[in-house]
């Protein structure tokens, strides 16, 4: 079966809102979009690579879909965006209609956590979410994440949307894996624990 | 001049202590590499600067215990301590004496502490501390014991700024028992 792999950028603090753009995402009046970006290179895109690489299929929100299909198919200077393009994507939306605009995109409505199920139970390669706060944590809640890849980055935002909420499901993790880029972001790799015997949460 | 350092441990979900003050995330994955950690830090320094809160969870813990009983509780009850507290007077710590309380001018205080001789300072825990000190720039750096859980509720190290605060990664240490240890100081421009 292939794992469900989070990929994501979060700032020291924690923040997940628009690491990209500033219109990215401005709910909440966030005026620090983009705050990524100065930290990019080419070991960050070797890491996306890799992970894209053994991945079978991109699995998005609603609202990361839009944001990606808005952007990436008209950006024609990036290797990304062929892959993008070429990319199996399942889209999680109560709102979406079919059929989707963008190519290789297949809706996931009603039950999410119960196709998601389904999807994880294929043989194949890893299914990769990229963004989607809210989907990563309903899976969480449903114990699905098979992979956290965090691009941890030098900075303290002290405002924007978080990935782990207050409320959040509980995880007990190992540490798989930890590199770091010249720009001072660190990339740690996570797996699910397994049951914790003997120990309380 | 000597730094002022920040440690503390922290959930990958951002949290310093789950509900009540919970830290048997930390209790429970405790190994050499951390004793080890915690031991070189503590021979780093000669004061330690503790907020309220984390102030008095430790006045109750490590004067009742010795280094029989909690290793370290001999450098922690003989090294002097600082509280920063609005609410406090002062500050007890056993039979030792060595704890002081500083209400207003911190800036100042820490100002005129960096420019003495003598070893580091360290700030344990103490979340509210370590963000009042980030917005005033008077942390030079940070280390922080990220454990790989997910908690889902607790005390968060980190809240609201007023502006973000760019880091310089120092370096990173990986524990067998899934521990990062992350040392940044911030970004001087």
């Amino acid at each position: 079966m292939g794992k469900i792999v989070v990929f994501m950028n979060l700032t020291l603090d924690g923040v997940m809102q628009a690491p990209a753009r500033p219109d990215e995402d401005r709910r909440g009046g966030f005026e620090y979009g983009g705050w990524a970006t100065p930290y990019a290179e080419p070991g960050i895109g070797k890491a996306a690579g890799e992970s894209m690489a053994t991945s079978g299929a991109l699995l998005l929100g609603r609202r990361t879909y839009e944001d990606f299909y808005s952007v990436w198919p008209n950006r024609t200077d990036s290797p990304f965006t062929a892959v993008l393009n070429n990319a199996q994507k399942y889209v999680v939306s109560t709102t979406l209609k079919e059929p989707l605009a963008w190519s290789n995109s297949t809706l996931i409505k009603g039950d999410a956590a119960q196709a998601v199920a389904h999807l994880r139970e294929q043989p194949g390669k890893d299914i990769v979410i990229l963004g989607s706060g809210e989907l990563v944590r309903s899976l969480m809640r449903h114990g699905f994440i098979d992979e956290y890849i965090l691009l941890i980055h030098p900075l303290i935002l002290g405002s924007g949307r978080r990935l782990f909420t207050d409320g959040g499901a509980f995880a007990a993790l190992r540490l798989v894996n930890t590199q770091t880029t010249a720009a001072g972001v660190v990339i740690a790799t996570y797996r699910p624990a397994g049951p914790m015997v003997g120990k309380t949460a | 001049m000597r730094k002022v350092i920040a440690s503390t441990f922290v959930t990958l979900d951002g949290y310093m202590v789950g509900p009540n003050e919970d830290i048997s995330w930390v209790t429970n994955n405790f190994n050499e590499e951390m004793a080890k950690y915690a031991g070189d830090l503590m021979n780093s320094m000669d004061t330690i600067l503790l907020g309220r809160v984390t102030y008095e969870i430790m006045t109750n813990f490590w004067p009742a215990n010795t280094e029989e009983t909690a290793p370290g509780a001999d450098k922690m009850n003989t090294t002097p301590k600082i509280v920063f507290s609005k609410t406090l007077d002062k500050a007890e710590w056993g039979k030792w004496k060595n704890a002081r309380a500083v209400r207003d001018h911190v800036a100042e205080e820490i100002t005129k502490l960096k420019q003495l001789p003598g070893k580091d300072m360290v700030i344990y825990g103490s979340a509210n501390l370590v963000q009042g000190f980030t917005r005033l720039g008077l942390i030079d750096e940070y280390q922080l014991l990220v454990h790989p859980l997910v908690l889902g509720s607790g005390k968060r190290l980190w809240g609201e700024l007023e502006r973000p605060v760019n880091l310089k990664l120092l370096r990173t240490e990986a524990f067998k028992n899934g521990v990062v240890v992350l040392y940044y100081e911030p970004e001087r421009k």
